[in-house]
């Protein structure tokens, strides 16, 4: 083999070391103006709801822009059970159900749209031949497994929310509502647990002809974060939830119901904790 | 490993190899930016198996042969053997032939296949083994050997076709 080696010059390099590291020093310098860009997005993004309070058009649009595209995600591109539901209380306009799921949709994933979508505001204001299209990829890619993942826990929470629901899981508030869309609850104290020890004495799933006329609505707040809306006949004894699932009843738990429609107070006496409106 | 310690070792290296590939010291500059941007990237995933110096190659040679196929395919084919004019009889009688010589090598090495060139430049310019030659062009260390041979005779042919 032939080993005699070609003598070819040495090249040194003899500009200015900062030139070589010119783009090193532009990503880190880049690198901070997006993580800058990044929290104050988040922030944004967990003030985006308040948008409908602000007077200032500018203010309103820029906070606005995450909600709205979160919005667009839950209800117009996936949807939610909120279509489908005529009630809500406090923290439950995306999901009805549960509040933790709807906190997870409307401040978390908002949150990380926000400083999505001001990261790379930042990206993009940033030097061209480090910050390329072909690495935003990669940085856009993180964002979103990171909204989905928020978006899949929202979902999911929600999931095991309504199954939780319709097996009666978990510790329950009651409210018989009235036909005003008011109603007195109960289950706090002594005397809430006495009823939820009545409401659970007796229940079984089973199978019952159900008597539509004859069942009033039983708003149930499980946990303090799951809610629910049954019907309760008291005169055949039984509770439907929302997907139709029939549970046999207590007779003193359908006389608690009972001396609701008739008298306008629940059982034991006197112990009403919830207005609602 | 810093980045600074990996920029001192690489520095030279990864601009004359870029140098030599592309024939021009501007273009060199920028590409050798890309590089050290890259190894500042990637440096915790750098386990040291082989050298700083084999890794940064690695990666200039990744950088050039991206920019090539994107920007400047005529880079990476071999071009014809072309005598250029004299432009250093001015010049003390010493520097001038240096300069000649220097010249005349890239000019041979510009009529190369990429793959040639580099192999050259790896093992005569870089002077690095077979196997850290192997590491960067992804062969074994008995190919990177006839290889050389091959691209050496061929240089040869070549040079001393255009001198004489």
């Amino acid at each position: 083999m032939d080993e005699q080696r070609i003598e070819i010059p040495k090249v040194v390099y003899q500009g200015e070391d900062r030139k070589l590291k010119e783009r090193v020093s532009k990503f880190k310098s880049g690198s901070f103006r997006i993580a800058v860009f990044t929290v104050v997005g988040c922030i944004m993004g967990a003030y985006s709801h308040i948008y409908t309070s602000v007077g200032f058009l500018p203010i309103k649009v820029i906070l606005a822009i995450p909600y709205k595209i979160n919005e667009a995600i839950y209800v117009s591109i996936i949807g939610t059970d909120s279509t489908k539901q005529n009630w809500y209380w406090n923290f439950t306009e995306f999901f009805p159900h549960s509040i933790i799921a709807t906190f997870l949709a409307e401040v978390c994933t908002t949150i990380l749209i926000g400083g999505a979508i001001y990261g790379s505001l930042a990206y993009f204001s940033g030097d061209k031949r480090v910050f390329t299209l072909g690495r935003y990829m990669k940085f856009g890619a993180v964002w979103c497994a990171v909204i989905l993942s928020a978006v899949g826990a929202s979902y999911f929470v929600n999931a095991k929310a309504v199954y939780d629901n319709e097996n009666l899981k978990g510790d329950p508030v009651f409210t018989v509502v009235n036909s005003e869309g008011r109603g007195c609850g109960i289950g706090g104290g002594e005397d809430g647990n006495s009823v939820k020890e009545i409401f659970y004495s007796e229940l079984e799933e089973r199978a019952i002809a159900r008597d539509f006329k004859g069942e009033l609505p039983l708003r149930i707040v499980f946990d303090s974060v799951r809610y629910c809306v049954c019907g309760v006949n008291y005169e055949k004894q039984y509770l439907v939830t929302e997907k139709g699932r029939t549970y046999h009843i207590s007779a003193e738990f359908a006389q608690i119901i009972r001396r609701y429609e008739e008298e306008g107070v629940m059982m034991p006496e006197g112990v009403g904790i919830e207005i609602i409106k | 490993m810093k980045f600074a310690a990996a920029y001192e070792q690489c520095r030279d290296s990864v601009y004359g190899y870029l140098t030599y590939m592309t024939r021009d010291k501007t273009l060199a500059e920028d590409l050798s930016q890309e590089v050290f941007l890259r190894m500042f990237l990637h440096l915790d995933k750098f386990r040291g198996e082989a050298s700083v110096r084999t890794w940064g190659l690695r990666i200039a040679r990744n950088v050039f042969l991206s920019y090539a196929k994107k920007k400047q395919p005529v880079l990476l084919e071999e071009k014809e053997w072309e005598e250029v004019p004299d432009g250093s009889r001015s010049q003390p009688e010493e520097e001038a032939l240096k300069k000649e010589k220097a010249g005349e090598i890239h000019r041979c090495l510009m009529c190369l296949s990429e793959q040639e060139r580099t192999i050259l430049l790896l093992r005569d310019f870089e002077e690095l083994s077979y196997e850290e030659i192997g590491r960067i062009m992804g062969f074994t260390p008995e190919v990177v050997k006839s290889r050389i041979y091959r691209a050496r005779q061929k240089f040869r042919r070549i040079y001393e076709g255009g001198t004489n």
